[in-house]
This record gives C-alpha cells, sequence and structure tokens, in this order.
C-alpha cells in the first residue's frame, strides 16, 4: 500500500504537469473557459492513460506509476514547472468561497468515509473496475448484468485512483474531478452569457450544491460526470470555442453515456446562434487538433469494442427481446413521442417538487434539482430570460436539449438524472437575479444551505449503515461487511441474469475472486460450484429458473444465508 | 399610400410581446389540461405560467418587484411542505 500511495502520487504530479505542458499549447486567454479546458484536458489524459494501460496489461501500481514518473522527470528537466503561472485571485466574494470551501472538504471526507453502495454502481459500473484492477488489464469479464458492456468513460477514471493503489478508498475521487469541472463549467457558462464574475461563481457554487449532483459526485454513479461534461460543452457553445476545442469534452461524453450525446441537439442550436459573436480560439489550432483526434479514443474505444465483440457498437440495446426478457433489461432505442410526453409531464408535475421520496444519488422518481432552482432559479429564468437575449437563447438551448434526452429515454422512476444539467441555466438566472434584488439573494443562501443540509445523509445509505462504514477501518471498508453473514475468504460464485450487487464481493482490496455462472439449468450449478471449490453463491433468477433453484434450497442442496446468498450444503 | 400607424391596443401591445403572451397563455392551458384541478394550486409550472403572463401583459408594473418576490416564496413553501415527511422520516432513522 505503501508503494501504491508512492506511484499514486508521482502518477498524479506527472498528470498534472503534462496537463499544464498540453494545456499551454491550447489555451485561450479566456479565463473561465481556459479553467475548463484544463480539468477536460487532464480528464482525458487519465483516460488515454487508462486505456492504453488496459489495453497492454499495464493497469497496476507500477504499470501506471512508472511511465508517468518517467513523464514527470522528462517534463521537470525540460523545465516545465517554471512555465506555471499562478492563475490572477478569483472576484469570488468571501462567502461563496466559504461555501464552496465546505462542499469540496465535504466531498473529500465523503471520499474518506463512503465505501461503493449505490445500486447501479454494485451491479454493472464497478465489477468491471474490480475485475480490471485484478487482472491488469481490461477483460471479457465484466459480471453478470447487461449493462456492464455500455461506454465505461467514468470508469476508467475510477480505475485510475483504484488501480494505483490496488483499492477502492479514493475511488470516489473520480466524481470529485466530475465536480470540479462542473462547477468550472458553470461558472464558464454564466461569464459567456454576461454574468459579473462574482455571480458567475455563485452560480457555480449553486450548481454543485444541487441535491441530485452533489449526491451523485462521490456515489460512483455517471450522471453527474455527463452533467458536468454537458454544461462544458454549453460554455463553449455559449464562447463560440473553436470546435477542436468541443471536440475534448465531446469525446469524454460519448465514452460516458448515451444520454449525453442525446443532449446535442441544444447545444448545436446555441452554437449556431452564437456563430458570428468573436471566436474563442485556441493558442495551437494544431495542437487542439491533435487533442481531439486523441479525444476520439476515449469516445469510441467502447462502441468499437462492442461492435468487434458483440457486432452490434450499443449491444444490448438493440439485442433480441428473449435476451432483455431475460434480463429485465429495458432501455429505449430511438426517439419516442410517447417518452416525450410522458417524461416531461412527470417531470414538471411530480418529480420537481422532491416530496415523493426522499433524496438519494439515484434520484428515485424525484427531479433533485433543489430549493434554488425550484424557487429563485425559475423565477429568476422567466425576468432574465426577458431582459437578456442571451439568457433566452441559452434557456431555449437546454430546452431543446432536455426535451430531446426526454424523448430518448424511458419513462421510469429514475430518469430525471439524465437532464441533471438542466437547473444550471435556472441558477446561472438565480445568481444573475440576487445581483439585483436582496430578497432573491436571501432566498438563494437560504435554499443553498438548506440543500447542503439536506445532502448530508443519502437515503439510499441510512443513517445507521453511514455511521458502520464510517467505523470501518479504511482498508476493510466495504458494504459487504453491513451483511449479517459474513462473507468467506475464499471465491463467492454469481448465479444471476437479473441486477444483483456485485461489486461488494470483490472487497475493497480487490481480493477475493468472483465467477460468473450461466447454467440454464440450476440443477447444473452445484458440480459447477464445488469444481471451483465455491460454496458460496448469490443468486438472482428470473421466475421459471428461480422456481427451479427454490426446488434445491427445499431438497437440502443450498441453504438460504442473507438476502441473495446461499451456501451450497 | 402609407399605412396608418397602429392604434389602441395593437399600438400598445408589440409583436414580440403578443408572441410571448400567447406562449404563457398556451403554457397556462397545457397545464390546466395536464394537471388535475386539486393539485393546480401547487403546480410548479402553473404558478411560474401565471407569474410570466403577468410580465408579459404587464412587464413595467409597480408590483413586479414584491410579485417576484411573493412567487419565489411561494414556490419555496411549496417545496418545503413537501420535505417535511423526508426530515420526518430522517429523524426517526438516527437512534
Amino acid at each position: 500500500m505503501i508503494e501504491g500511495m508512492v506511484w499514486l502520487v508521482l502518477a498524479n504530479a506527472g498528470v498534472l504537469l503534462l496537463t499544464h505542458a498540453a494545456h499551454r499549447r491550447i489555451r485561450t486567454g479566456v479565463g473561465p473557459i481556459d479553467g475548463v479546458l484544463f480539468v477536460v484536458l487532464h480528464l482525458l489524459l487519465l483516460s488515454a492513460s487508462i486505456l492504453a494501460a488496459g489495453m497492454t496489461g499495464a493497469l497496476s501500481a507500477r504499470g501506471l506509476g512508472i511511465p508517468w514518473t518517467l513523464a514527470l522527470g522528462l517534463l521537470l528537466i525540460l523545465g516545465e514547472q517554471r512555465r506555471i503561472a499562478i492563475p490572477p485571485r478569483p472576484d469570488i466574494g468571501r462567502w461563496t468561497l466559504a461555501m464552496a470551501a465546505i462542499v469540496g472538504v465535504r466531498m473529500l471526507i465523503q471520499v474518506w468515509l463512503y465505501a461503493p453502495y449505490s445500486s447501479d454502481t454494485a451491479a454493472y459500473h464497478l465489477p468491471k473496475v474490480a475485475e480490471w484492477v485484478r487482472a491488469a488489464r481490461f477483460t471479457r469479464e465484466m459480471g453478470s448484468d447487461l449493462q456492464a458492456t455500455f461506454p465505461a468513460g467514468f470508469e476508467l477514471v475510477e480505475t485510475w485512483w483504484a488501480a494505483l493503489l490496488h483499492h477502492d478508498v479514493l475511488i470516489e475521487m473520480a466524481g470529485v474531478e466530475y465536480a470540479v469541472l462542473a462547477f468550472l463549467a458553470v461558472r464558464a457558462l454564466g461569464s459567456a452569457l454576461g454574468l459579473s464574475e462574482r455571480a458567475s461563481w455563485n452560480a457555480a457554487t449553486l450548481y454543485v450544491l444541487v441535491p441530485l449532483f452533489n449526491l451523485q459526485a462521490t456515489s460512483c454513479l455517471n450522471d453527474a460526470p455527463v452533467a458536468a461534461l454537458v454544461i462544458a460543452l454549453f460554455a463553449l457553445a455559449a464562447s463560440n470555442a473553436h470546435p477542436a476545442l468541443a471536440a475534448l469534452p465531446l469525446g469524454l461524453l460519448a465514452g460516458t453515456k448515451a444520454t449525453g450525446c442525446f443532449a446535442l441537439p441544444g447545444i448545436l442550436l446555441l452554437w449556431v446562434w452564437n456563430r458570428r459573436n468573436p471566436r474563442t480560439a485556441p493558442a495551437g489550432t494544431r495542437a487542439a487538433a491533435g487533442f481531439a483526434i486523441l479525444a476520439a479514443g476515449p469516445g469510441l474505444f467502447w462502441y468499437v469494442r462492442n461492435y468487434l465483440w458483440y457486432g452490434d457498437p450499443v449491444y444490448p440495446v438493440r439485442s433480441s427481446s428473449a435476451i432483455r426478457d431475460l434480463n429485465d433489461f429495458h432501455i429505449q432505442a430511438g426517439p419516442s413521442w410517447t417518452s416525450l410526453t410522458s417524461n416531461l409531464s412527470t417531470l414538471v408535475s411530480s418529480m420537481v417538487r422532491d416530496d415523493l421520496m426522499p433524496p438519494m444519488a439515484m434520484a428515485n422518481r424525484t427531479a433533485e434539482w433543489g430549493w434554488v432552482a425550484f424557487s429563485v432559479g425559475a423565477v429568476a429564468l422567466i425576468l432574465e430570460a426577458r431582459r437578456d437575449p442571451r439568457i433566452r437563447r441559452a434557456l431555449l438551448a437546454f430546452g431543446v436539449s432536455a426535451l430531446s434526452v426526454l424523448a430518448m429515454v424511458n419513462p421510469d422512476f429514475w430518469f430525471a438524472r439524465f437532464v441533471l444539467f438542466f437547473p444550471a441555466i435556472a441558477l446561472i438566472a438565480a445568481a444573475g437575479l440576487a445581483e439585483q434584488c436582496r430578497p432573491a439573494a436571501l432566498a438563494a443562501a437560504a435554499g443553498a444551505a438548506l440543500q447542503f443540509l439536506g445532502t448530508m445523509v443519502p437515503r439510499d445509505l441510512p443513517p445507521a449503515s453511514m455511521a458502520r462504514l464510517a467505523a470501518m477501518p479504511w482498508r476493510e471498508k466495504s458494504v459487504a461487511r453491513l451483511l449479517t453473514t459474513p462473507l468467506p475468504d475464499g471465491p463467492i460464485g454469481v448465479y444471476g441474469v437479473r441486477r444483483l450487487r456485485t461489486y461488494p464481493f470483490y472487497g475493497p482490496d480487490f481480493a477475493r475472486e468472483v465467477v460468473y455462472f450461466l447454467p440454464s439449468d440450476p440443477a447444473e450449478l452445484p458440480p459447477l460450484l464445488r469444481q471451483h471449490g465455491i460454496s458460496v453463491v448469490a443468486v438472482k433468477l428470473p421466475m421459471r429458473m428461480n422456481f427451479q433453484f427454490q426446488a434445491l434450497v427445499k431438497r437440502g442442496i443450498f441453504r438460504k444465508l442473507e438476502g441473495d446468498l446461499y451456501t451450497l450444503q | 399610400m402609407e399605412t396608418p400607424a397602429p392604434t389602441g391596443l395593437r399600438a400598445r401591445i408589440a409583436p414580440a410581446r403578443a408572441a410571448e403572451t400567447l406562449a404563457a397563455v398556451a403554457l397556462l392551458l397545457w397545464r390546466l389540461w395536464d394537471t388535475a384541478l386539486v393539485g393546480i394550486w401547487r403546480d410548479w409550472l402553473t404558478i411560474l405560467g401565471a407569474f410570466w403572463l403577468i410580465e408579459a401583459i404587464s412587464p413595467e408594473h409597480r408590483w413586479r418587484r414584491p410579485l417576484a418576490v411573493a412567487t419565489i416564496a411561494a414556490l419555496a413553501a411549496i417545496y418545503a411542505f413537501g420535505q417535511v415527511s423526508h426530515l420526518r422520516s430522517l429523524l426517526a432513522a438516527f437512534p
């Protein structure tokens, strides 16, 4: 672990210095945009590094640490550190600075105290990361969930934090970096739309306090990163940035989640509207084009991989109905008028009030935009859009993006997280109104404080569980230890085609092997388990197969332990 | 032959404002159609639509600022009311 920490520090220093060197070649001279580009470049370099390491079997502390340490050494010899310029002190306001700092510190504390707890995270986002870290390379085995084959751009950044330590204690740092991106992107968008510097920072702080964004930032879910990238693209569009610069976040977006790409129509519209404004150009167009080509790697890798493995770049979205039914898989393929009308009605009629369910990272039946967006932001949008054509055009563009996303996703309980970018425009308007109207400023400040308090406890991690997690030594911190039944040291089997939280089985240090079985007849399972020396198996099956499995339980071949866990007798 | 200048109501309402007024009315009609009447008083878009309509018809009225503040307060109260049950359940979850 000590060695891993050393490599973590050196590798992070190396990638930061390389980001600085790259950034010098594409910066625009527009401070807010340059801030966004720095973080995007950093994420791009991290992602490309993990892609290269994953394909070559170098996904380990030394595999990543040695090359980046060499890069660090080379950059130091070339004197890159002498070119580091401290950015000018921002006019952020002391209260906003204090609030932003408190939010940041709380996120870091959450990174330390939490273990990955969300259902989607444990079912299909992180099992692949665990398999990659265990094998020190990308693997065909990614867990039993059908959605494990989806683009995994966010998981690349998570793998960075997990592979170097061979432990997931800092895995939530991936989300924290995207929170920084969102913070800078909202500020850049506010600035491009005519807000004062202080108001832009206020809007940025209000956005990272949006309950859903705040909860997602340390939950290992990828909707907050998608929102951050969408807002970054809006900021570039509002600034009429060079297309090569837009390709950087676009590549990351395409490789993170398809729902982000559904928001592109509004972004393109804003670009078209701003095309006659002075262009925000990079220092070096060829360098920007080079990085744009690099961005295609993390963007297209997953689709090319799926095409090579499954014959379909968007597998399993267009897979046969038999496979989808077996896996209870419901992802919409293509736009639907019914989805648009249903989602829009549900969102504005009930979800936006956040009264049906308490706040949680998965946003179950809620939008979790929070007090400020719901009240001050909404009223401010009307006033500011009427007053300022820039806000009006941005609002229309955001609206088009939101409608586009709503038309492309299933009407279920959890779709609101796919439009998590939308509150940004409301909060930019709120920050603008707050500068002119003291009652609005007071309402926004009070709402922000209440949102901060309201997100202390995500409801998918109840206080009792959170307290137990916080009390665990960091080496053993895992939601698996919240179970009554202790897990064996040896391998665990998984026999399931339905959503099953398998990530905790690996252990926080990825030391435990998890073996996935898929016999169509449950009667074939016992000899397979004995063959692998496995006594404990997690089971989640569709109805017919479950009846067959329960018959084995009745015959005494398996005994139920807890939840979905059974032991072979 | 010159076109005579519009008079009366048409002179006061510019085309852009007319379009905006129609949009606000359309929004309110949609909400009336989409929302059960019993819950319309706390419908987010209905409140915003009504505020927008007033702003569109008479943007320079002297009650503009108090109306904006009152609308913000009303929306905040609706949101707060919806959080009460969550707060109760959260407090109950603590030992």
